[in-house]
């Protein structure tokens, strides 16, 4: 940076909230000098900066790109609202937080996505550091823009705007899509010829190598390769042997307090439930553990690299880690002396884990978290949760016990099939968590127990058995959400509903197909910025983008597809065979539930259980 | 229970940490230096580290004081040494002494600080001189407080010094005795200069170069 723009830049820090966002040169924060590598990657989050330094992926892919000494990795986050104003203000572009150089100086810029609603902020990004935002607008002077995370299995609503996207685990091709570019780079080669060379690479997606053919009805038509190149399925990447992969030595450390300042223990990708509901837990197939000993090497670099102190153990279903007691026992054991906690989230309870849970929050009583998900075991038939009103109940009573006396619990409002009784039957657990309390003897009753009840609003997801499902509209969800409240009988009962608009525009979204890249960038226009905040989103200016394009919102979140309809994002394979989601999404009307992977093999596709892994 | 008193440098950058995420940032560096740090009792037992006198967001320090308390005496050094292996770039411990059985804590000793301020080089500061010359002959100094009522600053404020075209230096009172903001100070002067305060005051840099402590925490 000029000195006359860092007189600049100082000055708008005086005068913007949390400026220690916008400042670089965290612990752990890699330094290379610019000059000495041949790739420059900007790796950006399109969310603030406490919530991208939270994120493991972003910190896995910044040491694993870090580690080659051709290439510097440099972050970037979403500038805040005041921060973005002064940025136009004073004319001073998007900067890495490394080595403060524009983002357009960059020969990649990857965005990871996390969440839909973050769509705009990716735009913002892009406006801001002079890249004009259409692929076909971009000539060979501008960077390559890249996209991955979990948003990408469907990468159709961003087609307009990215040159490529990557399916899956970067650990697995990054290093090959670096490689081919190094080489491409020395030989002088257009960003056609390369992105025509890596789209025989599995994972890779290059939207302008398809056409897309539309129905009068609005449903797609054809979806044709017009490149030799272009795969007719697109194969996720993703590590066969985990326990191997790369797993960074250190973690940056937030200025400002993140979201999750610890160190991030990664048991396992992947989960054995199977909930028909979770994205997470189709895409991420097959379950891979890591070793213990290889968890434990983990938490002591990490410890002795960060300062943090606490461990968070981060899995789908963390309980559900085949050697989780003895870990347990073990980071107990080995950090307890050096005053560092282990933190546990998602588990199942029963009486082993609440005995861990003991050791863990010492005498300190945090609140205890269900997610029953559903409030009648019929609809948790439906989504295949595997838990039983009465492990829920023996749960709540062996933590009461043990102490406890704060409950959450987490459903989901607008789920398939669901009826009036299944919306009353959230009301009755919830109470009935609180009869569980007082059936203890009154003197074991220090306090008033506190339940605190949740409800989210489901939004069906690509790759899940629920793809097909129309969504509830915000009435639906409002009205559910208001029967609810009115039925909750017990006053130690707490219920919290919102963002049922929200869930709409994000229901739309997330299977959306390539005409919403006109969508989401005139609502970029009309000011959309973190949209995903519930105090910066706007329906409105949704709607009325929807409109201009001649689109309509419950076409995309609404309206319930055939099994034989194109989808927009089928040519992107998790690995779960379609022939395996249609069975379980018939068994869901059904009320059929399938085992965990771990009981029997359900033969989605992956192919574990045939040592077929790596091969879908 | 033994503790040490630093000096330390917040500069560059640095900065923009703001208080309490400075605290966060020495208590890790120290966690991962291995000093035999004393914890609190409790649910939740933290690291008994305190700061004498919390410096704004944006402003430098130059000789701010961190005082750690520990379970063994140690070498101070080393312990310097090996926090400042751990600290980013910016933020740098110059100075460690051991306190004495008895001696207070910084922070209630806290009696004023040293302050250097530069001025924005695009605004009109003519007679900059005599304006302080004014206000150190004045018998009193009014300034505007941020929720507009005036105050008369005088006696908390001493030592107003012109360091270079730009740049002045004063004392002002803090802690338990009174205390008067930096800025209040700034704005007198600016009013005294004929110079819009509102339109420059994010131009101004702040640097605290050394913090006054009464009796026996003065450092020699």
């Amino acid at each position: 940076m000029e000195a006359k723009d860092k007189e600049i830049y100082d000055t708008i820090l005086m005068q913007v909230s949390k400026s220690a966002r916008y400042i670089g040169n965290e612990i752990n924060m890699v330094k290379k000098d610019p000059k000495d590598v041949s790739v420059r990657f900007g790796l950006c989050f399109p969310d603030s900066y406490e919530i991208g330094m939270s994120n493991l992926g972003m910190q896995i892919l910044y040491y694993f790109i870090n580690q080659r000494n051709d290439t510097y990795c440099e972050r970037f986050f979403a500038p805040y609202f005041d921060m973005e104003e002064k940025m136009r203000e004073f004319s001073l572009p998007l900067m890495s937080l490394e080595t403060f150089s524009k983002a357009s100086e960059f020969d990649f810029v990857g965005f990871t996505l996390h969440y839909e609603m973050c769509y705009t902020n990716m735009l913002n990004m892009m406006d801001l550091g002079n890249i004009p935002l259409l692929s076909s607008e971009r000539g060979e002077d501008f960077p390559i823009i890249c996209a991955g995370g979990p948003c990408v299995y469907n990468p159709e609503p961003l087609a307009d705007f990215v040159d490529f996207f990557y399916i899956g685990e970067g650990e697995e091709k990054l290093g090959e899509i670096l490689d081919i570019y190094q080489a491409n780079k020395a030989a002088g080669k257009s960003k056609l010829e390369y992105l025509s060379e890596i789209a025989e690479i599995d994972g890779i997606y290059v939207p302008r190598f398809y056409d897309i053919e539309y129905n009068q009805d609005g449903t797609i038509k054809s979806r044709k390769p017009n490149h030799k190149n272009a795969k007719e399925t697109i194969k996720k990447a993703f590590v066969s042997d985990f326990d191997s992969s790369f797993y960074p030595e250190k973690m940056l450390v937030s200025h400002i307090e993140a979201v999750h300042d610890r160190v991030v223990l990664e048991l396992f990708r992947g989960c054995i439930r199977g909930c028909r509901f979770c994205q997470a837990g189709y895409v991420y197939r097959p379950t891979r553990e890591k070793t213990g000993e290889t968890l434990l090497k983990n938490a002591d670099e990490l410890v002795s690299a960060t300062g943090h102190d606490e461990i968070s153990l981060l899995s789908l279903s963390t309980s559900d880690y085949t050697g989780f007691n003895s870990l347990m026992n073990n980071l107990i054991e080995r950090f307890s002396c050096q005053n560092v906690n282990v933190s546990l989230p998602s588990l199942r309870v029963d009486s082993m884990s609440l005995s861990i849970m003991e050791k863990v929050q010492r005498v300190r009583k945090s609140s205890l978290t269900f997610a029953p998900e559903a409030g009648s075991q019929r609809l948790r038939n439906v989504i295949n949760k595997n838990l039983t009103e009465h492990e829920i109940l023996e749960g709540c009573g062996l933590a009461y016990q043990s102490g406890w006396d704060k409950i959450k619990l987490y459903f989901m409002i607008g789920l398939p099939t669901e009826t009036d009784e299944d919306i009353r039957a959230i009301a009755e657990l919830s109470d009935r968590v609180a009869d569980k309390y007082y059936e203890m003897p009154k003197e074991k009753r220090l306090r008033p127990v506190s339940v605190n009840v949740s409800a989210s609003c489901f939004v069906p997801k690509p790759h899940t058995a629920f793809q097909w499902e129309g969504q509830n509209t915000s009435e639906m969800l409002r009205k559910k959400g208001m029967d609810i409240k009115r039925a909750i009988k017990r006053k130690q009962v707490r219920f919290a509903f919102h963002d049922e608009k929200l869930s709409v525009i994000e229901g739309a979204l997330t299977r959306g197909d390539r005409r919403l890249s006109a969508v989401i960038k005139r609502v970029y226009e009309n000011g959309g910025r973190f949209e995903g905040w519930n105090e910066h989103f706007s329906y409105e200016r949704w709607e009325s983008a929807f409109a201009a394009e001649g689109l309509s919102i419950s076409f995309y979140a609404e309206r319930e597809r055939d099994f034989d309809e194109i989808l927009p994002w089928d040519h992107i394979s998790s690995g779960v065979t379609r022939e395996f989601l249609i069975e379980e999404a018939k068994k869901a009307r059904d009320g059929a539930v399938t085992p965990d992977c771990r009981t029997e093999c359900s033969v989605c596709g992956l192919g574990c259980r045939n040592g077929t892994v790596g091969d879908i | 229970m033994i503790k040490i008193r630093g000096y330390y440098e917040k500069i560059d950058r640095m900065r923009f940490i703001g208080h309490l995420d400075l605290l966060k940032l020495f208590q890790r560096a120290i966690a991962r230096a291995g000093i035999p740090v004393a914890y609190s009792n409790g649910f939740n037992p933290h690291q008994l580290v305190g700061f004498a006198l919390p410096l704004s967001t944006g402003y430098a320090g130059l000789n701010e004081i961190i005082e750690i308390d520990l379970t063994e005496p140690v070498d101070e050094t080393a312990v310097m040494r090996d926090i400042n292996n751990f600290l980013p770039e910016g933020i740098r411990i110059k100075e460690f002494i051991t306190l004495g059985e008895g001696d207070k804590k910084a922070a209630s000793l806290v009696a004023g600080a040293v302050y250097e301020v530069s001025l924005p080089s695009d605004a009109d500061f003519g007679g900059l001189g005599a304006v302080l010359e004014e206000m150190k002959a004045a018998a009193e100094i009014i300034t505007e407080k941020d929720d507009g009522t005036e105050i008369n600053i005088k006696p908390l404020v001493s030592d107003i010094t012109l360091l270079g075209d730009r740049c002045i230096e004063f004392v002002s009172a803090a802690g338990s005795f009174g205390s008067v903001k930096p800025e209040y100070v700034m704005k007198a002067v600016f009013r005294l200069c004929g110079v819009d305060f509102q339109k420059n005051k994010y131009a101004l840099r702040y640097t605290r170069k050394a913090l006054h402590l009464s009796g026996n925490g003065e450092k020699k």
